[in-house]
């Protein structure tokens, strides 16, 4: 696939390291700064961005099956009406909040996967997350999540950047615990940067004491000037990055906004970290739920479409892939609080070039329920293997410690 | 680099011995504190000069095993934090200790045994119980490992962090069997899967209730097992002591500890390790005697070894603040070092940490300049409770050169280039503001270079 | 001839004139002029400070300063840096002046100084007067040297306008003197202005602004004792050009801002000027700040002052080792139904979520009608320290108990109601104790007179029991108490019940305030010194310095807090002002 320059990856190999390399004047560029340069133009890696959605979505509200009779008879205060609904196809619609994901949709940048969940469900909020992040039950050991797991599966890139990045204030996801490799938490764009009054001088010492070759008997120390070689060229990736970054597209002002706009920045600054994970709380809707899944709901959706849309001016958008799950669903029919209680299977999203888009998988069938709750009609570890398997391009049998059949959902 | 096996394993253990080609001299010295410790100062080092390095070794390991007036102050210290029952704070006190304690080779082991038997305060939250097994680590640090091994196994805050907090006849739980042979003692290949089962088989009815550990018979399988060739109606603690007893214990050990002292690469092979294991099993088990032999021996101050490891956080951080005679905010280092990769009671999974090329890569090489960056832009940051100016002038330093000179003779373990000094000196001048923030400049900017993150 | 004589007559009259006029507008009348007289009319902000001996005279003798003296770390300060240039410039002062600095201050501003802020250009103006042209006349070559010296040895710049002479000390800086006055300023048409002023007399000064007039009136005079401070500012016309806008916006982001202050920010973007007075003495402090008040500016936010009647606030509750009380109108529920009148979308969402998670605490019952609705107007909130002799386990850390108070509007729908809402909320903090680790809450009920109570207290696990130091789940035992119409949520049950034994007063002393709060700084120092060893132990942590060295800087904090002796601030509106009064009382210093 064709690497699109970006007009800041282009002024960032005009200026220091990587024009240098590309004209070739000046003094002998070091070796390691070539490999740095080589390295950043090269980098077409895919990329996963994982949003979660933490209390348990109502999904039934999400994906409206508005002509559905037993939805408006399990739902009379809650129920979406088909007025109201943003359109599909004739079986269901989106949340009228949702205007930025109906959009993609059009698009074809959206896949709803529909009744997603696993056999015996867990309503217990820790319980299930730890489900969804491990795929192990609480009898079995639990040591790393699933995402860990594939970090731990690629080759590996020591002194490099980082494969996978956390962002946030909260504490990190198990999915992303690995055995061997840590990932950071980050809070912002600043801890990518040299801080300090006197970074500028900082930069330029160490840029300008590291030798031009590798001269040293001490291995450790060579590998110590090569990986201080690519964390500045990465920081001033970050940096040139944040500071130039022009986006046409307009981010809401929240939270889950920033965060993303963050990791459209880093992105485009050329890191090679190849997964991103952010978390969206408040879902565990119980009581009053019409006003605050609905302020839930368009702060997400306008967030991911705004994200996809910026990937996509910057260049970046065949190869990202934002997948949105929930630990699980919720119950069909509405209690007494104007709410809902825990339910079971829910819809899962995947936005980004790259996909097949549309619906996939059957409306939920409201008739024959579980307890209450909707059925899964396709396990989420089918959906992580999908991901695994064709986007992520990494064998998903070791990872997930069984065999799954992919879903059609990468072009 | 297979110059490191060719050593002849004899003499690579036997004491070492300054020669006119290899003295005594402060670099050694300030080695030896590096690695046993986490530095000295040059008043430090100069008196350790004026003595033999297996005098310096026998002090270090003998001093650190009695108690004195600092240890009953750091403890009062942590009793207090541990009133707000936040584990950080309790990160932040070890850290206080860290710097201020004259028992550097105790809090070093002790942070080696944190690792080794890790356990991490995110999922046993509870400050008590994390700092009741921080104190049993250190008084046990340099003390004898079947202790250290049959105590571990019966520490709440570790079951608790393996899942271990419960163990039925009916479902023996595998975890803290496997981890104890393969992570605390043999290493994985030296016991099978059956081992694995019936040494869980062994540790039944060993359960956390209420913060405490205690037995339940109840729950414990009392029939005959088979672990690793031995078989018997064994118990907890008859299932330690045959995994202590297996021949494989000591070179497991002892290429931790190796690796842990002497250099991160290549690995050493089984016959280089084999007499610093043999010392450990004929010492029964008593971590103080190895680790002398050690400290004192010919490969530990040999060119295999200087220069040969990348400091983790702690060392880092806490090695510069110590050479300089330094002290800071020490809640701000806590939570730095948990950036960077090594937050003090929060090691990453049961595995410890790894160490050597795995604490480097872009985010913490810019963490480890960032932090320096903040502790000495903070103003509770002193030297020897002065300004770094006054610091450096009572020590005779005044000017540029001296001072890159001094850093450089108290913090690095590789000499630095001309071209490193010249530029070093470039940043000097170039810098605006005062003398104070000129020489912090100074120094941010040599902690900074590669050349500072080798121990 | 005639024409001759009417020549002669005329211009003798003339120049009788001229002698006349000239002895009206000569120096004696211009010595008298006042500073308000000398500023234009298009100052939007104005102060001056009177009695500044009175103010040196405190600092250099109170016990406090000599407190600080006698520490060495504070003598060590003062040689350092800028301190040392401070007192170079102090020594350079002197020798100028030819007194001790703290009579040449007094000599060279018993006529007052003022500084004002014009609107026009946003220049700025500083007039100092004399009563002894000398002793400006010296002032004058101290700054000129002080600039010469700044500027590196360069003089500054002179110039002329109407024979009074004007100096550049920089760009952005000009003096000037006229007699008696000094005055400096950024702006040189402000300067031509004021010396304009003081040559020719009235024009159109500040004294003939009608809403300075106003104010000036309303101001508090100015006392015999104590330095002080009287300011005014032309709010409406700070708003105009944009200063501060975050203060006039019309709905707020932050919800505890809009709580707290909705009603002031509301009254400040009507009003048209505000005022404040500072006064300054031995025994300490007071502020007032007036600003006019009119009903019809409330709206919205009525509910903040009280509708349909201005409300005023119940009684601070008064009890032994008080800490701090508050007592405020505040009709919370009304605030709550209209935050879309009165909070940013931004701050709806969050409360619509907020929303959400209350309405589940609370059993389904709507949080904004229905908890809110249920009581009265009236806050009461009430802290005081903890006494744990006798009590075990008692807590490592010692905090102080709180408690609040309301009215129900129906006690007998609401009483129910709340008791379960306690009971639910203690039931889901023990479901999730387990897993957290914390102790458990043991509920009961208990009587008291006509009171009742509703009591959770924590229950210590067997080995805890008797410890001494215990977590800090032991500073509480909530506790929900009704008595007649009044229910108290408390941290500990002993404060409940000594709240609920208490006669409550038939009428408020509070009459025209709608918010006070009080606060004794002695027995803050109690509370901390009785935490002394966590301070300590925090100080060490954060500064990396020796158990000594934190101890010495927390014994000093301690001493220092026994410079105060007690704080009060009161909001009273009436019909046609709103005055924020905050009272600041020193003590002797005695360390207990």
């Amino acid at each position: 696939m064709p690497h699109i320059c970006s007009s800041s990856r282009r002024r960032f190999l005009q200026s220091s390291i990587g024009g240098a390399a590309a004209i070739g004047i000046g003094t002998a560029v070091p070796a390691c700064f070539t490999q740095a340069a080589e390295h950043t133009v090269a980098s077409v890696e895919r990329i996963l961005i994982v949003v979660q959605m933490s209390g348990g979505n109502d999904g039934l509200n999400t994906v409206v099956p508005y002509a559905d009779d037993a939805y408006k008879a399990a739902r009379p205060k809650l129920g979406i009406a088909a007025s109201r609904v943003l359109k599909c196809n004739d079986d269901v619609g989106l949340h009228p909040s949702m205007s930025g994901l109906h959009d993609l949709l059009q698009d074809g940048k959206l896949s709803v996967v529909q009744a997603v969940g696993y056999e015996q469900p867990n309503r217990s909020h820790f319980e299930a997350m730890d489900i969804w992040h491990t795929c192990r039950r609480k009898e079995e050991s639990r040591a790393d999540g699933w995402l860990g797991r594939f970090l731990d599966s690629q080759p590996a890139k020591l002194g490099g950047d980082v494969p996978a990045l956390h962002l946030g204030r909260e504490q990190q996801p198990f999915a992303i615990a690995s055995r061997s490799i840590r990932v950071p938490t980050i809070k912002e764009l600043a801890e990518f940067q040299l801080q300090g009054q006197d970074r500028q001088a900082l930069r330029s010492l160490l840029s300008n004491s590291l030798p031009a070759v590798e001269t040293e008997s001490n291995d450790l120390l060579n590998f110590l000037q090569s990986s201080t070689t690519s964390a500045l060229a990465a920081s001033q990736r970050v940096t040139a990055a944040s500071q130039d970054y022009r986006s046409d597209v307009k981010y809401p002002e929240t939270e889950l906004s920033r965060k993303l706009r963050v990791i459209a920045q880093l992105i485009d600054a050329g890191l090679n970290t190849r997964v991103y994970y952010v978390q969206l709380d408040g879902f565990d809707t119980h009581a009053q739920q019409a006003a605050t899944h609905e302020v839930l709901l368009r702060e997400w959706s306008d967030a991911v479409s705004a994200l996809v849309r910026d990937l996509h001016i910057q260049g970046h958008g065949e190869r990202v892939c934002v997948m949105t799950f929930s630990e699980f669903g919720r119950r069909v029919a509405e209690n007494a609080s104007e709410g809902t209680d825990h339910g079971a299977a829910g819809p899962m999203f995947l936005c980004g070039g790259g996909l097949k888009g549309g619906i996939i998988g059957q409306r939920p069938n409201l008739t024959d329920l579980q307890e209450g709750d909707v059925k899964h009609e396709i396990d989420f570890r089918q959906v992580y293997a999908s991901v695994i398997r064709d986007w992520m391009k990494a064998d998903p049998t070791p990872i997930l410690g069984h065999s799954y059949d992919s879903l059609p959902l990468f072009a | 680099m297979n110059e490191l096996n060719s050593v002849d394993p004899k003499w690579a253990w036997l004491p070492f011995e300054p020669t006119s080609d290899q003295p005594w001299n402060q670099t050694l010295a300030a080695h030896l504190f590096r690695r046993a410790g986490f530095g000295a100062d040059l008043a430090t080092l100069d008196v350790a000069v004026k003595q033999s390095p297996a005098e310096v070794v026998e002090q270090l390991v003998l001093r650190n095993t009695e108690a004195n007036d600092f240890r009953a102050a750091a403890d009062t210290l942590a009793e207090t934090v541990l009133a707000g029952g936040d584990p950080k704070q309790l990160s932040a006190a070890w850290v206080y200790r860290l710097l201020f304690t004259p028992n550097q080779l105790l809090e070093k082991m002790t942070l080696f045994w944190h690792g080794h038997f890790a356990t991490g305060a995110e999922k046993v939250q509870d400050a008590r119980m994390m700092w009741n097994q921080n104190q049993f680590l250190r008084q046990h640090a340099l003390g004898d490992f079947h202790e250290l091994t049959q105590k571990i196994s019966q520490d709440p805050a570790m079951l608790v962090y393996l899942d271990s907090a419960i163990n039925r006849k009916a479902h023996p739980n595998e975890n803290f069997a496997r981890e104890l042979m393969e992570l605390f003692c043999l290493g994985e290949g030296n016991y099978g899967e059956k081992d694995v089962l019936e040494l869980a088989r062994c540790f039944t009815g060993w359960e956390v209730k209420g913060k405490q550990f205690r037995k339940n018979r109840y729950q414990h399988d009392s029939e005959a097992k088979t672990i690793l060739g031995q078989s018997g109606n064994f118990d907890g603690e008859d299932g330690v002591r045959i995994v202590l007893e297996q021949p494989q214990l000591e070179q497991f050990l002892a290429r931790k500890w190796f690796r842990f002292f002497v250099c991160d690469e290549p690995q050493p092979s089984a016959e280089l390790l084999q007499p610093l294991a043999d010392a450990f099993r004929q010492h029964d088990l008593q971590v103080a005697p190895a680790l002398t032999m050690l400290l004192k021996s010919n490969i530990f101050f040999s060119k295999h070894a200087l220069g040969r490891k990348i400091k983790s956080p702690v060392e880092l951080m806490l090695g510069t603040l110590r050479s300089l005679q330094a002290t800071t905010n020490t809640q701000l280092l806590a939570s730095g070092l948990l950036a960077i990769g090594q937050g003090l009671f929060y090691p990453p999974n049961v595995k410890g940490w790894d160490g050597g090329r795995t604490w480097i890569n872009s985010s913490t090489l810019l963490g480890r300049a960032n932090l320096f960056g903040k502790i000495l832009e903070n103003s509770a940051t002193r030297f020897d409770g002065k300004s770094l100016t006054e610091a450096l002038r009572n020590l005779g330093v005044r000017t540029a050169d001296t001072a890159i000179g001094h850093f450089a003779k108290c913090l690095l373990a590789v000499p630095l280039s001309d071209v490193t000094k010249s530029e070093l000196r470039q940043t000097y001048q170039n810098q605006t503001g005062d003398e104070e923030q000129k020489l912090r400049s100074l120094l941010h900017a040599i902690t900074s270079l590669p050349q500072s993150q080798l121990g | 001839m005639n024409l001759l004589t009417t020549k002669i007559l005329w211009s003798f009259c003339l120049m009788t004139n001229i002698a006349f006029i000239g002895v009206c507008c000569g120096a004696p009348s211009q010595k008298e002029r006042t500073a308000i007289e000398l500023l234009p009319k298009s100052i939007i902000a104005y102060a001056k400070i009177s009695n500044l001996d009175e103010l040196t005279k405190l600092i250099l003798e109170h016990p406090l300063r000599e407190r600080l003296l006698s520490l060495p770390e504070y003598r060590a300060a003062l040689k350092s840096g800028p301190f040392k240039q401070l007192q170079l410039g102090l020594a350079a002062f002197e020798g100028s002046m030819e007194l001790p600095w703290d009579q040449a201050v007094t000599k060279l501003t018993d006529g007052g100084i003022t500084l004002a802020l014009d609107g026009s250009q946003g220049g700025f103006v500083v007039l100092l007067k004399s009563s002894d042209e000398a002793t400006i006349d010296r002032f004058r070559s101290f700054v000129l040297a002080l600039g010469q010296l700044q500027n590196g040895g360069k003089a500054a710049k002179e110039g002329d306008y109407r024979k009074i002479t004007a100096y550049s000390l920089s760009d952005q800086l000009k003096m000037a003197q006229m007699g008696h006055w000094l005055f400096l300023t950024n702006k040189s048409e402000l300067g031509k202005a004021v010396i304009d002023q003081y040559l020719d007399g009235t024009h159109d000064s500040l004294q003939s602004n009608q809403q300075f007039q106003h104010a000036l009136a309303k101001m508090e005079s100015v006392d015999a004792q104590g330095g002080s401070l009287a300011a005014y500012v032309d709010v409406a016309a700070m708003q105009k050009a944009g200063i501060a806008k975050g203060m006039f916006s019309e709905k707020l982001d932050n919800i505890a801002a809009e709580v707290v202050l909705g009603g002031i920010l509301a009254n400040l973007r009507h009003a048209p000027y505000a005022t404040a007075n500072l006064k300054v003495n031995v025994e300490g402090a007071r502020l007032r700040l007036v600003t006019p008040h009119q009903r019809d500016w409330e709206a919205p936010r009525e509910y903040f002052f009280g509708a349909p009647a201005l409300a005023s606030a119940p009684p601070l509750i008064e009890v032994k080792e008080r800490l701090f009380a508050l007592s405020a109108h505040r009709d919370l529920s009304q605030m709550w139904l209209r935050a879309g009148d009165l909070l940013t979308d931004k701050a709806n969402d969050s409360l619509a979520k907020a929303d959400t998670q209350l309405t589940t605490f609370f059993s389904g019952r709507d949080f904004g009608e229905d908890i809110l609705g249920s009581l009265s107007s009236g806050i009461q909130f009430v802290a005081k320290t903890q006494d744990f002799t006798g009590i075990l386990p008692s807590p490592a850390i010692k905090l102080p108990t709180f408690a609040i108070q309301f009215a129900m509007k129906n006690p007998a729908e609401t009483q129910p109601e709340l008791r379960r809402v306690f009971q639910s909320f203690a039931g889901f903090f023990n479901v999730t104790s387990g897993a957290n680790g914390r102790p458990q809450l043991d509920v009961g009920m208990e009587s008291l007179g006509k009171a009742q109570l509703i009591t959770a207290s924590f229950v210590p696990d067997r080995a805890q029991r008797d410890s001494e130091a215990a977590p800090i789940f032991f500073n509480f035992s909530p506790t929900l108490a009704f008595i007649g119409d009044r229910v108290i949520l408390s941290s500990s049950l002993k404060l409940a019940k000594e709240l609920v034994m208490q006669e409550q007063p038939a009428e408020s002393p509070l009459q025209t305030s709608n918010t006070a709060v009080t606060l004794d700084a002695s027995v803050l120092r109690t509370i901390l010194a009785a935490n002394k060893s966590q301070l300590v132990a925090s100080n060490m942590l954060s500064k990396g310095q020796s158990q000594d060295s934190a101890e010495a800087e927390i014994g000093l904090l301690l001493e220092l807090i026994t410079f105060l002796k007690d704080a009060q601030l009161k909001l009273d509106t009436t019909d046609s002002q709103m005055q924020l009064s905050l009272d600041l009382h020193l003590g002797s210093g005695n360390a207990k």
